[in-house]
């Protein structure tokens, strides 16, 4: 588990606002290549990377494993006055996490911001209770508007600033682990194969847009796999959520998810694995399209059977986000174990 | 450029019946054109052989617009219809419309009906008919019909029309296709079909072109008076080089090529964040493998209204920066 710390950190430090992943391209490919596991690594027009692991076999059928490199960030929409920026929100981000909020304003080089917030003092009574909205709310940089305007313009992604910690026991805080912790998840699984004894080579599709898109999509189009494990962060129980969550808890090991969106004949599989080889897992059930990679990476194509995987996430697109390392552990075996079971099928 | 918007948008080219403006489009380009085809949906794309061979860039503008549909005829006589695309209610109500076949009508809006009330579902078009029989005579179930053209100069670079969205950007399109003699790259323009129902044509477009390369060009709202939604364009500002819009975000790299290109030959330009609202951009972004996507967007106000507003200086400006872009390409 001390190895997987040490990638989550690693993938952490790294930006990547949706829509501007190159930024993470030269640090990201530089570690998958020290891992020494993988055989070819590339990055797609869309900003996706790809490393490929070859066993060596001739037709050998071709496993997909995704999880995506982009983090919910900002974009600018106005250089104010004072040096006051206003932005728009890049993925799901609540208002009310965001005042008094340190982050990365990546222009020409990349700045501190702080979000501005009225203290209590200067409220007028009830404001507190208003509804505010992302384009309410400015980042103050503390610099003239002149000086700005040389370094970020309308357009500059703008992403938290945080740093991955360990809290007491196995519980991790950090930025960015939504869902750099699922491609830690999956580059420990793939240090765990021994690829000269695999029957099927193995694609590491670290994909970009997704908090955005689907661009996934064209991953998967360009490997034509022959099956999908998809990785990502879903969000856990905490107290006042919706009972339908009640079973999702962090710290309860893997969440196998059974969705439209999922081969059901591989999600069994993927139990009967975890079962077998004392995994711990939970289960869970997304009516709908689940809200990840797997819905343009099944459907690309002629259809992708793939199987969705899923790291109990609390605090999710906040800079503090909370998961629990043996949950990480449990979901790199498991993902390990599984292309194992399913390369002679 | 004017005669090319006059000409582009004095035809009715409602999502779905997009033929009348692609055989327009195709007459005025065929004399630069490599080879002009036309795909099932009704896709019309131009090509243009480049100096190198490889790279595949692809331009797109969409012909349609949004409109009506006849869903049922009434007693009375008057037309029932149903929007196609995003329709204002309120800012589409008493105009005139015209159907494909020439007939002429008047849309109005349910009596009775209060302001706020006003939907699409209380939308009907009074074609002058007495009774059900005589309207079927002139008009049927599934007819097309859309406001009617009118080209407005409100001063000398101000104009205003229905369908700017996106004939400016059809214009723009056959600007670069006529003046760019040589492209850098094989370049296929493609004046798109179904655009405002949710990009459809752009799709197996692209899909069938798989280009390398991809610049949609569409209008983006522009403030008029008070700026309620926090847009970052003005009109009169230049070309708007898209960085976000609800459905995409462009290429980091082609952005700032375009940005660049701009900057060297010293056309106006500013950036473009938008929040809400779609293009072909993205179908582009992610037809097949993937391919660097971007959109040079025409600043205009009261989108999807009547009277569209925009500069002509700011549609030169996209069309220059797209001829400059066909010609000399990017080095990635």
């Amino acid at each position: 588990m001390d190895k997987l710390y040490e990638i989550i950190e690693k993938l952490t430090s790294v930006p990547g606002v949706s829509g501007f992943e190159h930024a993470a391209f030269a640090a990201v490919r530089e570690f998958l290549a020290s891992t020494e596991i993988f055989d070819e690594i590339y990055t797609t027009p869309v900003s996706s990377i790809c490393a490929l692991m070859r066993c060596g076999k001739k037709n050998a059928p071709l496993v997909m494993c995704d999880a995506h490199l982009d983090t919910v960030g900002f974009l600018v929409t106005e250089i104010c006055e004072g040096g006051f920026l206003r932005v728009a929100p890049v993925g799901g981000i609540a208002p009310k996490i965001l005042q008094a909020s340190v982050v990365n304003i990546y222009g020409k080089r990349t700045i501190t911001g702080v979000f501005g917030s009225k203290p209590p003092h200067l409220q007028a009574p009830g404001e507190a209770e208003k509804k505010t909205e992302i384009s309410d709310l400015f980042i103050d940089t503390g610099t003239s508007v002149e000086r700005l305007k040389e370094i970020i313009r309308v357009g500059t992604p703008v992403g938290f600033r945080g740093k991955t910690e360990k809290l007491l026991g196995t519980r991790v805080v950090g930025t960015y682990l939504d869902d750099r912790l699922c491609a830690a998840a999956t580059i420990r699984a793939l240090m765990m194969l021994d690829k000269k004894q695999l029957g099927c080579d193995v694609a590491f599709s670290f994909s970009a847009r997704e908090e955005t898109g689907n661009a996934a999509a064209t991953v998967a189009f360009g490997l034509e796999p022959d099956m999908a494990i998809v990785s990502d962060v879903t969000n856990a129980f905490v107290p006042g959520a919706h009972k339908s969550r009640e079973g999702v808890k962090v710290g309860n090991g893997v969440d196998i998810c059974y969705s439209p969106m999922t081969s059901r004949r591989l999600t069994d599989l993927a139990v009967k694995t975890a079962k077998e080889n004392g995994v711990k897992y939970q289960l869970s059930a997304s009516p709908g399209r689940t809200g990840t990679n797997t819905e343009g990476i099944s459907s690309a194509r002629g259809a992708i059977p793939s199987v969705l995987f899923s790291i109990p996430l609390k605090n999710m697109h906040t800079a503090s986000e909370i998961c629990d390392l043996k949950d990480v552990y449990e979901t790199a075996r498991l993902i390990s174990l599984f292309i194992k079971e399913t390369e002679a099928r | 450029m004017f005669e090319l918007i006059k000409k582009f948008q004095s035809e009715l080219s409602v999502s779905g019946g997009e033929n009348t403006l692609a055989d327009v489009i195709a007459g005025v380009l065929e004399p630069a054109a490599d080879g002009i085809s036309r795909d099932a949906m009704g896709n019309l794309t131009v090509y243009k052989k480049g100096r190198h061979g490889g790279k595949k860039v692809m331009v797109a503008a969409h012909m349609d617009e949004i409109g009506f549909v006849v869903t049922a005829i009434e007693d009375s006589g008057m037309v029932r219809v149903a929007n196609i695309g995003g329709i204002n209610p309120v800012a589409s109500s008493y105009s005139p419309v015209r159907f494909e076949n020439g007939v002429k009508g008047v849309l109005v809006v349910e009596d009775g009906t209060k302001l706020e009330d006003i939907s699409n579902k209380k939308l009907l078009v009074d074609i002058g008919a007495d009774n059900a029989s005589a309207a079927k005579r002139r008009v049927r179930v599934g007819d097309f019909c859309a406001c009617v053209p009118m080209l407005l100069r409100l001063s000398k670079n101000r104009v205003s029309s229905k369908a700017f969205d996106d004939r400016l950007g059809c214009a723009v399109a056959a600007y670069a296709a006529l003046n760019c003699k040589k492209p850098a790259f094989d370049t296929y323009f493609v004046f798109t079909v179904q655009e405002e129902l949710g990009c459809r044509g752009s799709k197996p477009a692209a899909f069938s072109v798989m280009p390398d390369y991809a610049i949609a060009i569409d209008v983006t709202p522009a403030p008029a008076a008070g700026n309620p939604n926090k847009l970052t364009v003005k009109l009169g500002a230049g070309a708007a080089l898209k960085v976000k819009d609800s459905s995409v975000i462009c290429s980091p790299m082609l952005v700032d090529r375009l940005a660049e290109l701009a900057e060297e030959k010293k056309i106006k330009y500013q950036y473009e964040v938008l929040t809400a609202g779609g293009t072909d951009t993205s179908s582009m972004q992610i037809a097949g493998t993937g391919c660097h996507a971007a959109c040079i967007s025409i600043p205009t106000r009261y989108v999807h209204t009547p009277v569209e507003t925009a500069d002509l200086r700011d549609v030169q400006a996209c069309a220059d920066i797209l001829t400059a872009f066909i010609a000399e390409g990017v080095e990635e």
